[in-house]
């Protein structure tokens, strides 16, 4: 995923506050220790949007194509793992897959 | 004419004996050919009806029923299996036969197989069967419990199994123990135990998780189920990867597992539908998705998708359904586009114009939005080609740097808010020594952080550059009263009072270096450059009174061993204000340059590299000084290292003959060392107008072959350039570089070794400062980055002074006309805009004889 923004879900009017606290929410999240490039990812992010100044800067001159894993977080970010119900299991116990 | 069909049976001879029919079967069956083993089986059991016969005749049509089904004609494999149940019916069913009915949908034939011939199988196919039928049974499957007893341990534990299922889906973790402690250990449900058991510990305990999962078999009718929760807790930046060959329930079933919402997983089906997307797919996706990800960010992303191939790439947004390129928008990707180019013009062309675009209209109120994008467009030039960090100022009114440094002041008038733009700015022109622009920009700078650490520095630094000691002192002490352990301006500020010092008593200002002095004393509480003030208050006493200037540097030089050290330490501080050195020396009792012992010479060695560290050369008068004594000490037993070191340091210092003695001495300790071989070439023959003997160009080449062999790049490449140098079209014996050799510039005359003085600016730029200032692009960084890990710093070095010298294509000579493309070496480092078109007759003549 290439947009800080993405990484650290907040929406493109974020400031200063909102970036801080995302990235707080996300530290605890993810702990170096835990994932380490993870942790890059959101430290990266958050350096890029830290400030007033360096969100108009990413706005212009980042130029990183979007990814595929971009347009899908964009759409609906990532959740936490989830149960699939009853129907999805059937489906594949009458083994089709 | 059609070819004539080959039969099955290749030799069908009816006359042939049942022994050699067999023999033949027997023989195609076991090379895989079922089609002849069944054709010769059957011919066979026209002369031969025997139970034998038709058990290995089924055995074959097991054979070509899997070989069908292999390639997926499984319509003809069933054919197949049912002729085979046909022809011996009491044979148990094959797995592959039953598998293959409940693909095909024919469950009720397997739950009457199995009702009715599951004894005749052994027991792992019968738990497997049951497994299947199971599997069928809890998914809905209504023909299982139609074709079953009602006693059947399918339905007897599907009530259990349907319990444990339903509690998981609904998270009911204790119903979901309860059920799963109620399948028996030999039930048809155990691997729905497995799995479920297996997604209960997923996020807890993944390995433990992934170990559950692998005890359920492939054949097992809970095999689909194990497969799709294996998808689902693969790693999230694997799991678009594997799930490329995932049928639809599969890939459903994991996405799910995987934490992915519906819109998410709808979208993921769009891009399988289109397929590997490129980048004008990817564009056309943007836009038909927009009102998904939002009008802009589509946009935005879109434009970055443009960059490789603008502006052909602009029309992708119109033919993607989007409406055509804004004035804005060409001019920002073409922007990015240039920065993809390596000519540092075009980036500045282009950030310029993208900024004019913004400042069309009424000027941008300070702090506004707009006002910052104009900043941040005026300074990107320079932040992205990273020029001003470290440049020093051409005074080209059309160099790169000049322009960057335009762009950056006029970026302040929109955003003064920018410290690092401020300070950046005045280091610059510090560097340069404009100290009027560098204290403008200060001012302004100071005015906005009074109180900023960095740019107090700067203060002091200019005020110093200046020789304004009282402001430098004031300077320091606000830096000191922010930071009180700021022990780096206390130093600078020592080193230029001492430097005063000796400039006053250059001029005879004998109470004035006094009072520097006592100045310099004051702000050295730590002692840190006690030594080097004793010997200038030494210097200051032997100025004033003959006697107590002789005690004091006695004193002094006791201090610092009496020996070639003190000497040396002595004679730097005498050329520093003017004064021959050998009358002091002689003074304070040493009548000539102590020749170094064993146990003087490195401590001597390091001053003189310290010294040299410094940036300072080593004044002529001082070399002769010290050349005899040290010429004499080259026999000292040295280690090799040292031996090496030592020759380096006085190559450095251009000490000829000294280095000349150091390496023959070494020679004749480790006879033929490549290392030794050239220090006594570059010592005998540097600078010097004759040709050397064939006989000594040849033990440099044997050296530079002897130390690339042992994998010694560095030595190896400086020998080999020398060599070139020498060759029928080297440039002789005076190995210049082709930078300092203008006709209108006579380096030599004025005193200057142009080779020394190529070395010297490469070495105060720094590997980095050179590739910045030659535009190197990330690709040729990195290469010499791959090459500093291979060879050294040192030997990086030695290669970009070669391509200098050389002008290779890459970096180019750095002649003052060399045009767009990367950014020209030599002082100041930048190439003029008035030189941009290229110039075809710039190459160097090869031949310099012809010229």
């Amino acid at each position: 995923m290439s947009d800080p923004y993405l990484v650290l879900g907040l929406p493109p009017d974020a400031d200063d506050a909102a970036v801080h606290a995302a990235y707080l929410a996300a530290v605890a999240a993810c702990p170096p220790d835990r994932d380490a490039r993870r942790f890059e990812a959101i430290r990266a992010a958050y350096e890029a949007l830290r400030t007033r100044r360096a969100r108009l800067a990413q706005d212009l001159f980042d130029r990183t194509p979007p990814t595929l894993a971009d347009l899908l977080d964009k759409v609906e970010p990532l959740g936490t793992p989830c149960r699939p119900d009853r129907r999805l299991f059937n489906a594949l116990l009458r083994g089709g897959e | 004419m059609k070819k004539p069909r080959q039969t099955a049976s290749v030799q069908k001879a009816p006359d042939q004996t049942p022994e050699a029919l067999r023999a033949a079967a027997q023989g195609q069956v076991a090379a895989g050919r079922y089609r002849e083993a069944i054709a010769t089986y059957k011919d066979l059991l026209k002369v031969e009806n025997a139970p034998e016969t038709r058990l290995a005749l089924a055995g074959a049509y097991a054979g070509r029923a899997r070989e069908l089904a292999a390639k997926g004609m499984s319509k003809e494999a069933l054919t197949i299996w049912q002729n085979r149940a046909q022809l011996v019916p009491d044979l148990p069913p094959e797995m592959d036969y039953l598998a293959l009915l409940l693909r095909l949908g024919q469950v009720r034939t397997v739950v009457d197989l199995y009702a009715r011939g599951a004894s005749r199988l052994d027991a792992a196919a019968r738990a497997t069967l049951g497994s299947l039928l199971a599997a069928r049974h809890l998914g809905g499957e209504a023909a299982v419990a139609a074709g079953l007893p009602s006693d059947d341990p399918i339905l007897v534990q599907g009530a259990n199994a349907s319990q444990a299922l339903d509690a998981y889906c609904r998270g009911d973790d204790p119903a979901l123990r309860d059920a799963l402690a109620a399948i028996p250990f030999r039930s048809p449900y155990r691997d729905l135990a497995q799995v479920l058991k297996a997604l209960q510990r997923a996020s807890a305990a993944p390995a433990e998780a992934a170990e559950l999962l692998a005890k359920v078999d492939d054949n097992s009718g809970f095999a689909p189920l194990r497969r799709a929760c294996e998808l689902g807790l693969s790693a999230p930046e694997t799991l678009l990867e594997r799930l490329a060959g995932a049928g639809d329930a599969a890939r459903r079933f994991a996405l799910t597992l995987a934490g992915w919402g519906e819109e998410r997983q709808a979208l993921w089906d769009e891009v399988r539908r289109v397929g590997d997307p490129g980048p004008q797919t990817m564009v056309r996706l943007l836009h038909r998705q927009r009102t998904r990800l939002g009008e802009d960010w589509a946009r935005r992303q879109a434009l970055r998708l443009l960059v490789p191939g603008f502006p052909k790439t602009a029309a992708w947004v119109a033919e993607g359904g989007g409406r055509r390129l804004s004035e804005e928008e060409r001019l920002l990707v073409a922007a990015w586009r240039a920065e993809e180019g390596r000519n540092p013009w075009d980036i500045v062309d282009a950030w310029r114009a993208y900024a004019r675009h913004l400042l069309r209209g009424p000027l941008p109120e300070l702090g506004s939005e707009k006002a910052l994008r104009v900043a941040l467009v005026l300074r990107r030039p320079d932040r992205h080609l990273d020029i001003l960090s470290d440049a020093i100022p051409s005074r080209d009114p059309d160099g790169l740097d000049t322009e960057l440094a335009r762009l950056v002041e006029a970026s302040l008038d929109h955003d003064p808010d920018d410290r690092d733009s401020h300070e950046r700015l005045i280091r610059y022109y510090l560097r340069g020594k404009d100290l009027k622009t560098a204290r403008r920009l200060l001012e302004r700078a100071l005015a906005r952080f009074p109180a900023d650490l960095g740019l107090l520095t700067a203060a002091l630094d200019i005020a110093l550059a200046g020789d304004s000691f009282k402001k430098a002192a004031r300077h320091a002490r606000e830096i000191l009263a922010l930071d009180p352990i700021n022990t780096g301006a206390q130093e600078r500020l020592v080193k230029a009072h001492l430097a005063h010092a000796r400039k006053q008593m250059r001029a005879g200002r004998l109470d004035l270096a006094r009072k520097e002095l006592h100045l310099a004393a004051e702000w050295d509480p730590a002692g840190r450059l006690r030594e080097r003030r004793g010997l200038l208050g030494g210097l200051l006493d032997l100025a004033q009174d003959q006697a107590q200037g002789e005690a004091a540097l006695r004193e002094q030089v006791r201090g610092l061993g009496g020996g070639i050290t003190a000497a040396f330490v002595l004679t730097l501080e005498c050329a520093a204000i003017g004064r021959p050195a050998p009358a002091v020396l002689k003074a304070v009792g040493l009548w000539k340059v102590p020749i170094p012992g064993q146990a003087d010479l490195p401590g001597f060695l390091a001053r003189l590299r310290n010294h040299l560290d410094g940036g300072d050369p080593l004044p002529a008068d001082v070399r002769r000084l010290f050349e005899g004594p040290l010429k004499a000490a080259a026999h000292s037993p040295l280690s090799l290292g040292e031996a090496e070191a030592a020759c380096d340091t006085l190559r450095r210092a251009g000490l000829a003959e000294a280095r000349l003695a150091f390496a023959d001495a070494a020679l004749k300790r480790w006879p033929r060392t490549p290392v030794f071989v050239l220090h006594a070439f570059e010592a005998r023959y540097e600078d010097r107008d004759r040709r050397p003997p064939a006989r000594e160009l040849g033990h440099l080449s044997d050296a530079c072959d002897a130390a690339r062999a042992a994998g010694d790049q560095r030595t190896a490449h400086r020998a080999e350039e020398i060599l070139r140098s020498y060759g029928p079209y080297g440039y002789g014996p005076r190995r210049v570089g082709r930078a300092f050799e203008d006709d209108d510039l006579d380096l030599r005359g004025l005193g200057i070794d142009p080779d020394q003085a190529l070395r010297t600016f490469v070495e105060a730029m720094g590997l980095d400062g050179l590739l910045n200032i030659t535009g190197a692009s990330p690709k040729e960084r990195a290469h010499l980055r791959q090459l500093e890990r291979e060879v050294g710093r040192e030997g990086v070095m030695e290669i970009l002074l070669a391509m200098l010298r050389n002008g290779l294509p890459d970096f180019g000579p750095p002649s003052p006309g060399r045009p767009k493309g990367p950014v020209p070496a030599g002082p100041g480092g930048v190439s003029g805009k008035a030189g941009r078109e290229p110039r075809k007759d710039d190459d160097e003549p090869e031949q310099f004889d012809l010229f």
